[in-house]
């Protein structure tokens, strides 16, 4: 008896170290006897290693057949909501967050997820109240001050307020090559375009090999004719995505000025090339993935 | 939410076409500006609204476009007339609505002779060129509908005659035409006819305003297009000299440059090798640039040149389109303006027909209020540097109510030439208006540039300009011979007081309208001018410094033939 129980627990364990090593091959071999009866703990971790192998069906029955055990469990109430965002399942995400609000409605855990899932319903009022409340809870809550900075962007005319959110959100995560990203563009939209290449300079220190960093820090460069540092910045933009088509026609600008018409016409053929993968009408999954991590890259 | 917007708000490439911020203003020059304008198109008797669809409601984007203006001199009596194009209604209020040309009575004042000179049609008219097609010394007029196409023979009686159908020029009578332009492609001295199409716009198809919630600007419902209808292509014209053309759209090259909401077009020497190109703005698609090959045919270079798109690559409103030498280069530099949101663009010519867009750090980004249409490139103070005049107006007379920051009537900007590669703003006396096409000529022959301008539903304005303590000026009447009469597509370079100045004479540009013919140069306070002419034909011409203050009329070969002072 102790022997079984000492298995049962074990397993979920071993499920967690082999998430911790993200080793694909240990948690496929983990779950080849995956039991749906299993404990809330051993279900809750095969949901957890479900989602990381991209099977999201499974990943989803998982985490219900661990809340069926618990039903009154905050975590896995919690894991149930973000499981179903990360699933694009929105609406049983929202069911999974209040539940898990009525038992703790002080987390703020809770009122960012709620928050991020009607920010991917596009209900951007809803999701404003919501991580409003994350930061009333949660003061140095940078990721729910982060997403008011984006709501702010996307609903044109309110810059100041994105400003605001986002150098708060700076100021708890000064290094967040994301936030500093968002931060320097918005600045250089305003057309405060000194401070715009401080922020966007930092923004490629804190992550070198992020394509658009070095592209708004090239746009930035050729605006004020600094060819050299915009060849150099763009460059580097379609070196790290090639498939960045803006960039390419920045590039052939900059190679005109210059006088080096024939990488400035493959730079235009670059441009054509990929232009179409970047039309106005066409719809995205969801937000990039760093939108739902539970901390921010450093 | 579209990828554009998600790359907004998450990726932030940079959005430059939308959401535009304007740049700071910097501190006034304090310098004068000596030039007034004043509306004086009511006392001149301008006074028929020139229609186009409903007034406090537009339910389809043929009611919302308008109409360009020419100024042209239809009876060669050495005074600008005015030609005003319209469109009409679904209703019946539309009643009366016609083109109408007014003849200069050299007093200040126009008399309408639109039926006289037998202009007189109604119908959804959209862009106008001006040119001597047939060479025989009379100006006639080619105008664009949403339906057929017109051209209208001078007769030199101050009558025309619709020769549409014998010339081979209408269209199918489906497409929407818009711009045109007269334009010498071969330079065999015969005017060839360009001619860009808007949407392809079928009543039956395309949702009233209200039924599509697509449709919508701001949250608010409004009428559909131009994204979501269909596009077109350009057409090309070869005049075969016999009061007929040829379609060599195909031939040309033309042809394949579809997929493109083409306004205004302007056909000049972009490259500086003697032949005309042709720049085509592009309403939220790519602006073409059609590069001549001087063998008949055409190649697209737009994003090649720097001319196609924003400079992040984006799509951009393009209406009108205004040419000058802003930086007294002796180069050709394009003005293109945008919708609100965005500003106006300028694109600076390295001579060799590659362009830079010198926007932002010319001083032009401090202004992105306002739906922008018609432009030019004048010096409107004489002061021997081109300002920059722009005229305004919103699309949506329903927006106003509910969006008061979004006026339906909008001002007239300038922005006057510091002289080092910089532009200041100043808003234009004058009431503002729904504005779309301009012109720009010296109607009352007084040595500086007036302004005719096309407003939605209301009767033209007419700006007289009145220049005090101004710079000296010269105007160039040419004359080809061996070139087309009209001498459109000529180079004229006038060197001034240490400065140097080049004008092309086009025969469309600002939006969908047709400028003065005579070329006019402020000069400051130079005493004289050396004048440098390439005539269309490839002859160059130099003409000994002449006094200033005068209108000199020169012909291919023959140099000044006649001044007026």
């Amino acid at each position: 008896m102790i022997a079984l129980l000492l298995l049962v627990v074990a397993v979920p364990d071993r499920i967690h170290e082999c998430i911790e090593k993200q080793d694909r091959q240990c948690l496929a071999r983990e779950l080849r006897s995956f039991n749906k009866a299993g404990s809330a703990a051993y279900l809750s971790a095969a949901a957890e290693a479900f989602l990381l192998l991209g099977r999201n069906n499974e990943a989803v029955a998982a985490i219900a057949g661990a809340v069926a055990k618990k039903p009154n469990d905050y975590d896995l109430l919690l894991q149930q909501g973000r499981t179903c965002q990360r699933t694009g399942d929105q609406v049983k995400a929202i069911e999974s967050f209040l539940l898990a609000a009525k038992l703790q409605p002080r987390a703020a855990e809770i009122f960012y997820n709620l928050g991020l899932s009607f920010f991917l319903l596009h209900e951007y009022e809803r999701a404003g109240k919501h991580f409003k409340h994350t930061v009333q809870l949660d003061a140095a809550s940078d990721k729910a001050e982060f997403m008011l900075g984006v709501i702010d962007i996307m609903q044109q005319g309110n810059e100041a307020s994105a400003k605001a959110h986002l150098e708060r959100a700076l100021a708890l995560q000064p290094a967040n090559p994301h936030y500093l990203l968002h931060y320097g563009v918005l600045l250089a939209q305003l057309n405060e375009r000194d401070e715009a290449d401080v922020i966007l300079e930092k923004a490629v220190k804190a992550d070198p090999s992020n394509p658009l960093a070095h592209f708004n820090l090239g746009r930035l460069a050729k605006q004020r004719n600094d060819l050299a540092k915009a060849r150099t910045e763009l460059e580097a933009a379609v070196r790290l995505r090639p498939e960045l088509a803006r960039a390419h026609y920045q590039l052939a600008t900059v190679y005109r000025a210059l006088k080096e018409p024939a990488k400035a016409a493959e730079s235009v053929k670059l441009f054509q090339k990929y232009q179409e993968q970047d039309r106005d009408d066409e719809p995205i999954d969801g937000p990039p993935a760093y939108a739902f991590r539970d901390k921010p890259v450093q | 939410m579209t990828r554009r917007d998600a790359l907004a708000a998450f990726f932030a490439q940079g959005v430059a076409s939308r959401g535009v911020k304007p740049t700071p203003r910097g501190k006034p020059s304090g310098l004068p500006f000596p030039s007034r304008l004043i509306d004086v198109g009511a006392q001149a008797g301008l006074v028929h609204p020139t229609l186009c669809g409903g007034v406090e409601r537009k339910d389809y984007i043929v009611e919302v476009l308008g109409c360009g203006v020419a100024f042209l001199d239809y009876d060669s009596d050495g005074w600008l007339d005015i030609f005003v194009l319209s469109g009409t209604r679904f209703d019946a209020s539309a009643e009366g609505a016609t083109n109408r040309l007014y003849r200069n009575n050299r007093d200040g004042t126009f008399t309408d002779v639109t039926a006289k000179a037998g202009l007189t049609r109604s119908g959804w008219a959209t862009g106008v060129t001006v040119g001597d097609y047939n060479n025989d010394g009379h100006e006639d007029i080619f105008i664009t509908y949403w339906g057929h196409n017109v051209l209208y023979r001078n007769n030199g009686d101050g009558t025309f005659t619709d020769v549409t159908k014998q010339a081979g020029v209408g269209g199918n009578g489906k497409d929407w035409g818009s711009g045109c332009t007269w334009v010498d492609i071969d330079r065999d001295g015969r005017l060839d006819l360009f001619v860009s199409n808007y949407v392809g716009f079928d009543l039956a198809k395309v949702p009233k305003a209200g039924k599509n919630p697509a449709c919508n600007w701001k949250g608010i419902l409004v009428n559909c297009g131009p994204r979501g209808l269909p596009t077109t292509r350009p057409y090309l014209y070869r005049n075969n000299g016999d009061g007929t053309f040829t379609d060599i759209s195909e031939r040309s090259g033309i042809a394949a440059a579809t997929g493109s909401y083409g306004l205004t077009a302007v056909a000049a020497d972009f490259d500086g090798d003697g032949w005309p190109d042709i720049y085509l703005a592009g309403d939220s698609t790519p602006s073409l640039y059609f590069r001549n090959q001087r063998n008949g045919t055409f190649r697209e270079e737009g994003v090649l040149r720097g001319l196609a798109l924003s400079e992040d690559g984006l799509e951009q409103a393009g209406m009108g389109i205004a040419l000058g030498d802003t930086n007294l280069d002796g180069r050709t530099d394009i003005l293109k303006t945008h919708f609100s949101d965005d500003t106006s663009a300028l694109y600076l010519n390295d001579g060799e027909g590659n362009f830079s867009e010198a926007t932002l750090r010319s001083g032009l980004g401090v202004e992105t209020r306002y739906v922008s249409w018609g432009a030019g490139i004048v010096d409107l103070d004489n002061n021997g540097y081109p300002d920059l005049f722009v005229v305004t107006g919103s699309i949506y007379p329903e927006i106003e109510s509910k969006l008061p920051q979004y006026p339906y009537r909008t001002p007239r900007l300038i922005f006057r030439n510091l002289g080092d590669g910089r532009f200041e703003e100043i808003i234009a006396e004058s009431a503002p208006q729904s504005s779309r096409g301009c012109a720009f000529g010296d109607f009352d022959n007084d040595g500086d540039v007036d302004i005719l301008i096309w407003n939605m539903n209301e009767p033209p304005t007419l700006l007289r300009n009145d220049v005090t303590g101004g710079g000296n000026w010269l105007k160039v009447r040419l004359e080809g011979t061996k070139s087309n009469r009209s001498a459109i597509g000529a180079q004229v370079t006038v060197r001034y007081g240490g400065k140097m100045q080049v004008q092309q004479r086009v025969a469309q540009s600002s939006f969908l309208s047709v400028n003065d013919p005579r070329l006019h140069f402020g000069l400051g306070d130079a005493a004289t001018a050396e004048i440098t002419i390439r005539w269309p034909s490839g002859a160059t011409e130099n003409i000994r410094p002449v006094p200033v203050n005068r209108l000199l009329h020169i012909k291919e070969g023959k140099g000044v033939v006649s001044t007026h002072s």
